[in-house]
């Protein structure tokens, strides 16, 4: 068993604590664990690629590890494999968004754990680097949402007028969501006003006569609001049968998903066009 | 008689208000980047822009705290909501 000693301990998860002079080892893998599944899982992970990496590094310590978890919480056990001691945290998953980065990261710091490259001191250094990741350039973000969306549009046979039309309306709508999101304003009313802000923007090509397919334009230009992620995080769940997980996600999803409608709908009502 | 284009209306009214912020915005940014460039710290002017840019959060709009696609790297405030010891009986 090659748990970390408690001299090594000198990063992030019990550097607030007061006295640590009687941390055990367990204890401190214990603290690392419910870290970093709180951190995979509000990163957006799925609960099967939570439960796979936290068992490969628990495995690789010599410790058992049972979780149960929730929408926003994780339970987890950790315990000596003679079950002589045993610690149990209930940790907060928090709201990061949703970080391809992270979740990457922290997927190779397990792998990395599990094949014994690097020991649990390093392991923490790592996670640290890790959730410290900076997300994208919202500029860049902006740009290439923008393209895809426009790239959407010519998918669904929109001419190169209704393309242009959707990038300024998705560039448009998610300038806003961003400012919006940076103000901390609520999801909910970000996506009903960001969606109407497209929409409308989005019917300017029918308004001003651009291009054969106005119709393509509108239709498009509120796509890159869809929530994906949170859809197929929650089929993945129901796959795995973490029924709790995927009901809770698969309702984010439709809330959101029925804010976009509602702001779709005030937008084509607005411009006068028919929605069947 | 004049008839009332409300589309119209609605589209330019949508439409200048997403300049009149992206042109608020960059109006902003080079503002400040002229104060930081002013008072000497060229070496440290893009993080006190992007400092400056972060720091005053305005609270409108907070009809919820907290929004969950905002990423905000560092910032887990998980003792904002925690009830310590000290308040225990």
């Amino acid at each position: 068993m090659n748990m970390p000693t408690e001299t090594d301990n000198t990063a992030t998860v019990a550097a607030c604590m007061p006295d640590r002079a009687g941390d055990s080892p367990l204890r401190e893998v214990s603290l690392f664990l419910s870290d970093y599944a709180a951190w995979l899982l509000g990163s957006g992970a799925t609960c099967i690629r939570l439960e796979r990496n936290v068992d490969r590094m628990a495995d690789a310590w010599g410790c058992k590890v049972v979780m149960t978890i929730l929408p926003r919480h994780i339970h987890l056990t950790v315990s000596s494999p003679d079950q002589s001691e045993s610690y149990t945290y209930i940790t907060a998953t928090g709201c990061y968004g949703i970080s391809f980065d992270i979740n990457t990261g922290l997927s190779r710091l397990s792998w990395e754990v599990a094949d014994g490259r690097i020991s649990f001191n390093e392991a923490r250094r790592r996670f640290a680097d890790i959730t410290a990741t900076p997300p994208e350039s919202p500029a860049l973000v902006l740009l290439l949402a923008s393209l895809a969306n426009a790239s959407f549009c010519r998918l669904f046979g929109g001419d190169w007028a209704a393309m242009a039309v959707v990038f300024i309306a998705t560039a448009a709508g998610l300038y806003m969501k961003q400012l919006m999101l940076g103000r901390k304003a609520d999801l909910r009313v970000v996506f009903m006003t960001c969606a109407f802000v497209s929409a409308v923007l989005g019917a300017g090509a029918g308004l001003f006569g651009l291009g054969d397919t106005p119709e393509i334009a509108v239709g498009t230009s509120v796509l890159y609001l869809v929530p994906g992620i949170p859809f197929l995080n929650s089929f993945s769940d129901l796959l795995a049968g973490h029924y709790i997980c995927s009901f809770s996600r698969f309702l984010h999803a439709v809330i959101l998903t029925c804010c976009l409608s509602a702001g779709l709908c005030a937008g084509l009502l607005t411009m006068n066009l028919g929605m069947f | 008689m004049i008839t009332l284009d409300i589309p119209l209306m609605a589209w330019c009214t949508v439409a200048v208000i997403m300049l009149a912020l992206i042109a608020l915005r960059a109006i902003t940014a080079i503002s400040r980047h002229r104060k930081a460039m002013a008072y000497g710290k060229s070496g440290q002017c893009s993080r006190i822009c992007r400092q400056e840019t972060v720091a005053p959060k305005l609270k409108f709009f907070e009809i919820g705290s907290e929004s969950e696609e905002l990423f905000l790297p560092g910032d887990k405030d998980v003792t904002k909501n925690d009830i310590s010891d000290e308040y225990a009986d």
